[in-house]
């Protein structure tokens, strides 16, 4: 069979298992390979291979470390008092909840490397405040749907790491990239909710001196120090020559331990679950998403077996010629993948596959994957399939078709950031250059 | 009555099971950070190489994996896609018949793909079992590391079918503990 | 060495006797394999790879056709070995040591200072007992060895200082990969092997969380490293070979006569491979930011590092087969 043919085969198994028949989406993506070695005559053996190599992989453990990581910080008070820190620094002004959740969720980025840990831990504190203060439902959860993928552009980040093993480049300067694009964003969604909620709020009446300002921000410094201190060890580690990036999810996790431990004993009240309870919930989380990533490696691998990257690159020498039309032609599909997928099965999926035309147009892999990262991250909030949404909905209440309605200017404002990364490398290659 | 009593019976099994799946979880994830910490102190602080540490924590790894995504399966906590219930609240005269309906499909269908990976990686580890691989560090046979995946896969489909047979006995989703 | 591989595949219980008198191939039925390789990008590996495809298709009489499945997309070498040894892959070129990191028992052909020069690996290795016991031991495996690649003598890429005697050794962390001749010969120099993942190699060295790593020249430069290393100490401590092989059930697939003609295309893409690596070293040491540091013969350093290899032979005794070690210190002893 021709490999477009198969991979038609393969998407019609994958989309109609898992969109028709809520087929979990990693297994959903492993019978689309199994189907996909039926039909071409491959031995079935090629799965049971990369079922175990593929997750035989150590930068692949950053997965449960940060997740872990993430964990510990949401469940002991960590978060809380990040978000009380940066509400006594811009509280006051109009739509202020909007931009403390925006804010808090790119901050919390530093912590974990999760989307999904950002909005149930961000979103699960803010949601309820806003919509005390007169936010609707879904402009709530729409909200926080999009700050949370601010979590993935700002180091570390789990995808990061994943499109690191795929191009065989820096992590570290994989993440850096993502961050001139993550600070646009956060100025577009300030302005989105200031536009949409900020205006039709009144101005806070309350009188505060500035002497009283500055306390109150120092009060809330104080407590957040150890929020603080997590990314100070983890670049200081990495940076410092002392660590891994891989290494430095184990870092953080000890490091979580041990202000656990201190919470335990001395402020018992700011835990919010047992040690147990959240390590157990950390390594069922992981597994999810792992069970996923190892699917799709499976199928990654079947589908370059079948050889569709070189079909692909083999098309894109003959129809494009310059590497500005290719990267259209890219975005349009991370923006098709990640409509339909998980961002870590799509970066396993589609790097192989585009990765080499890149290179051999001349684009940077570090620019690259600022674009793939960035137009992935834009997928956690474009319909169908937005997992943060989902997860949205779950803590809001919200009706799904709302958020959506909702999102839709983040994601506009989000693919205009998507544009800007693509046609201006500076925007993503400047940060890892300062460091290099 | 009878089946009633038959439920419970076998819901406490699982429980005994999952049990003893949440114990493994968390002393391979503790186990896992573990190793890699020991890693960078040996060679930040003591100045000494430990290959074997990197390879633990991988192991470890996989069989967390495996196992953790067949305890997902007890408490559902599997990432899929819920189109189907949004459409049916929709369109449906009795949205709850349709839905109960393709959550059953759904496990089947698992259930059914669990079956067909388990028989194969059976399979694949009676051929590699021909040859037999040893781990480059720590020297042990890989068929240990390697039949984390079948152990998780079984426990996977006895989970997945669970989920099945109680959908039979009861309404009551309530009932499905965390 | 063009006649190597036909000597080596008469060892070969695959039917490879009769292949080497050759023959008409153009009338048998037609067969296809698929072949990888577990680098990525354009480079030595790719085009022999393309060189294999072609001149299978000449000397059979176009009755075997290979396609190539983009270098390193199929993970790394002990998976590939793996697929090669159950048949999912036909034809591989892999490393010596990867294809070891699967099967094992090849250790003894790469003890740190057994091999030290090209003459050397020509003598045992390409032509001599070397290839043919490792064709021996992998065909036990059910992998079917056709020719030799190689991928050349492992050097000592560093940051901080030069490595020209034993003290410069002490305490530098190197990226070793996980082969315990590699791992032990750096810890007996009093250096400190770190077991450091190859994507993670370039940030770890730029953030000094290692100061050297440990590879061939073009596999440093392959690596993404060499733009941060300054000094490179040729140690050639260790030479490692590598080889193109193919799966049993591809090689029962091919009548007499085209396994000759496949023997045939591989020996000499294989000979083709190493002409072009090495060249290819010798261009990327030529423009270079980095220093190279010769170890000469008759230095001191050199008897230092010969002395402490010679002495790690001995603790791989109980770990091979008596008669190969015996064998090894006969032929390459001091
Ligand atoms: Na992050
Ligand atoms: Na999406």
């Amino acid at each position: 069979m021709s490999p477009l043919a198969l991979l038609g085969i393969f998407l019609l198994f994958f989309l109609g298992l898992a969109m028709c028949f809520k087929v979990p989406v990693g297994y959903s993506i492993g019978m689309a390979t199994l189907a996909v070695l039926f039909f071409d005559g491959l031995s079935s053996k090629i799965l049971c291979t990369v079922a175990f190599s593929g997750l035989d992989s150590f930068p692949l453990l950053a997965v449960p470390l940060f997740i872990f990581a993430g964990a510990i910080m949401q469940y002991s008070g960590i978060a809380a008092a990040l978000i009380e820190l940066i509400d006594s620094l811009v509280g006051r002004l109009r739509g202020s909840l909007g931009a403390v959740t925006i804010l808090t969720s790119a901050a919390f980025g530093v912590l974990t490397g999760s989307c999904l840990a950002t909005i149930s831990c961000v979103g699960g504190i803010m949601v309820p405040e806003m919509k005390k203060k007169g936010y609707s439902a879904s402009y709530c959860a729409a909200l926080a749907a999009a700050a949370s993928f601010l979590g993935i552009l700002i180091p570390p980040s789990v995808p990061g790491i994943m499109y690191g093993l795929c191009a065989s480049v820096s992590i570290s300067q994989v993440w850096m990239s993502t961050v001139g694009p993550a600070l646009i964003c956060i100025v577009a969604f300030m302005g989105i909710n200031y536009f949409v909620q900020g205006r039709r709020e009144e101005k806070s009446t309350v009188r505060i001196t500035f002497p009283l300002y500055i306390k109150n921000v120092g009060t809330a410094f104080l407590s957040s120090i150890p929020a603080l201190i997590m990314p100070v060890i983890i670049f200081g580690g990495i940076y410092g020559g002392i660590f891994t990036a891989t290494e430095a999810g184990a870092v953080a996790v000890v490091y979580g331990m041990i202000f656990f431990l201190y919470k335990k004993i001395f402020h018992k009240n700011d835990l919010t679950s047992k040690f147990l309870g959240l390590t157990l919930n950390a390594a069922i989380s992981t597994a999810a998403i792992c069970i996923l990533i190892d699917f799709s490696n499976c199928s990654g691998r079947v589908i370059s077996m079948i050889g569709i990257a070189e079909a692909i690159k083999v098309f894109v020498t003959a129809h494009i010629a310059s590497g500005a039309v290719f990267l259209i032609f890219a975005n349009v599909i991370f923006l098709i993948a990640g409509m339909l997928i998980d961002i870590n099965a799509a970066i396993l999926l589609i790097v192989p596959l585009l990765l080499p035309t890149a290179t051999a147009m001349g684009i940077n892999p570090i620019h690259f994957g600022a674009i793939i990262l960035v137009n992935l991250s834009v997928g956690f909030i474009t319909p169908p399939f937005c997992s943060s949404v989902f997860m949205a909905q779950k803590i809001s209440g919200a009706r799904y078709v709302d958020i959506v309605k909702d999102v839709m200017p983040f994601v506009i404002a989000s693919l205009v950031v998507v544009l800007l990364t693509t046609y201006i490398p500076a925007i993503s290659t400047f940060i890892p250059n300062l460091l290099a | 009555m009878q089946k009633k009593s038959a439920e419970k019976t076998f819901r406490k099994i699982e429980h005994g099971i999952v049990a003893v799946e949440n114990i493994f979880l968390v002393v391979s994830l503790v186990a896992m950070v573990g190793s890699i910490a020991i890693q960078v102190v040996c060679r930040y602080l003591l100045m000494i190489s430990s290959p074997w540490c990197e390879e633990l924590a991988r192991y470890l790894f996989v069989a967390l994996t495996f196992i953790g995504a067949a305890r997902a399966f007890a408490t559902k906590e599997h990432i899929g896609i819920d189109l189907v219930d949004t459409i049916a609240e929709k369109k449906c005269k009795n949205p709850q018949k349709v839905i109960a309906l393709f959550n059953k499909l759904a496990i089947l269908i698992t259930f059914l793909f669990i079956v067909l990976f388990s028989y194969l990686y059976f399979d694949y580890l009676q051929s590699i079992a021909v040859h037999p691989q040893v781990s480059a560090s720590m020297h042990i046979n890989m068929l240990i590391p390697m039949s984390s995946i079948l152990i998780g896969s079984i426990l996977m489909a006895y989970h997945d079918i669970c989920r099945l047979f109680y959908s039979y006995q009861t309404n009551d989703e309530a009932t499905e503990s965390a | 060495g063009g006649s190597g591989a036909s000597t080596q595949t008469a060892s070969n219980p695959g039917g490879a006797a009769s292949s080497a008198s050759g023959g008409d191939a153009s009338k048998d039925p037609a067969v296809t394999f698929k072949v990888n390789n577990t680098h990525s990008g354009e480079g030595v590996q790719d085009t022999t790879m393309d060189l294999l495809i072609k001149l299978c298709d000449q000397y059979s009489g176009g009755t075997i056709k290979g396609t190539k499945i983009a270098g390193g997309s199929l993970g790394g070498e002990r998976e590939m070995t793996e697929m090669v040894q159950l048949g999912t892959l036909d034809v591989g070129l892999i490393a010596d040591m990867g294809i070891d990191s699967s099967i094992g028992g090849l250790g003894w052909a790469w003890l740190p200072f057994m091999i030290t020069s090209y003459d050397q690996v020509d003598k045992y290795y390409i032509n001599g007992w070397i290839g043919q016991e490792l064709t021996k031991e992998m065909a036990a495996k059910g992998i079917v060895r056709v020719a030799a690649t190689e991928n050349e003598f492992r050097e000592c890429g560093t940051v901080s200082r030069p490595i020209q005697s034993m003290d410069d050794f002490k305490g530098l962390k190197i990226r070793v990969p996980e082969v315990d001749a590699c791992q032990d010969f750096y810890k007996a120099c009093g250096a400190i092997p770190a077991a450091i993942s190859t994507s993670e190699t370039l940030a770890a060295l730029e953030q000094k969380t290692v100061d050297g790593v440990d590879n061939s020249v073009y596999n440093l430069k392959s690596m993404g490293v060499l733009d941060d290393i300054k000094y490179v100490t040729m140690l050639n401590y260790m030479y490692s070979g590598a080889s193109i092989v193919c799966s049993q059930s591809f090689w029962d697939k091919m009548t007499p006569a085209q396994q000759a003609a496949f023997t045939k295309a591989a020996t000499e893409a294989g000979a083709s491979f190493r002409k072009s690596m090495r060249a290819d070293t010798q261009t990327i040491i030529k423009n270079g930011k980095f220093k190279t540091y010769e170890v000469k013969e008759d230095s001191q350093f050199y008897k230092d590092l010969k002395k402490v290899a010679v002495n790690l032979w001995s603790t791989y005794n109980n770990k091979f087969d008596s008669s190969i070690m015996e064998k090894i210190n006969k032929d390459f002893g001091v």
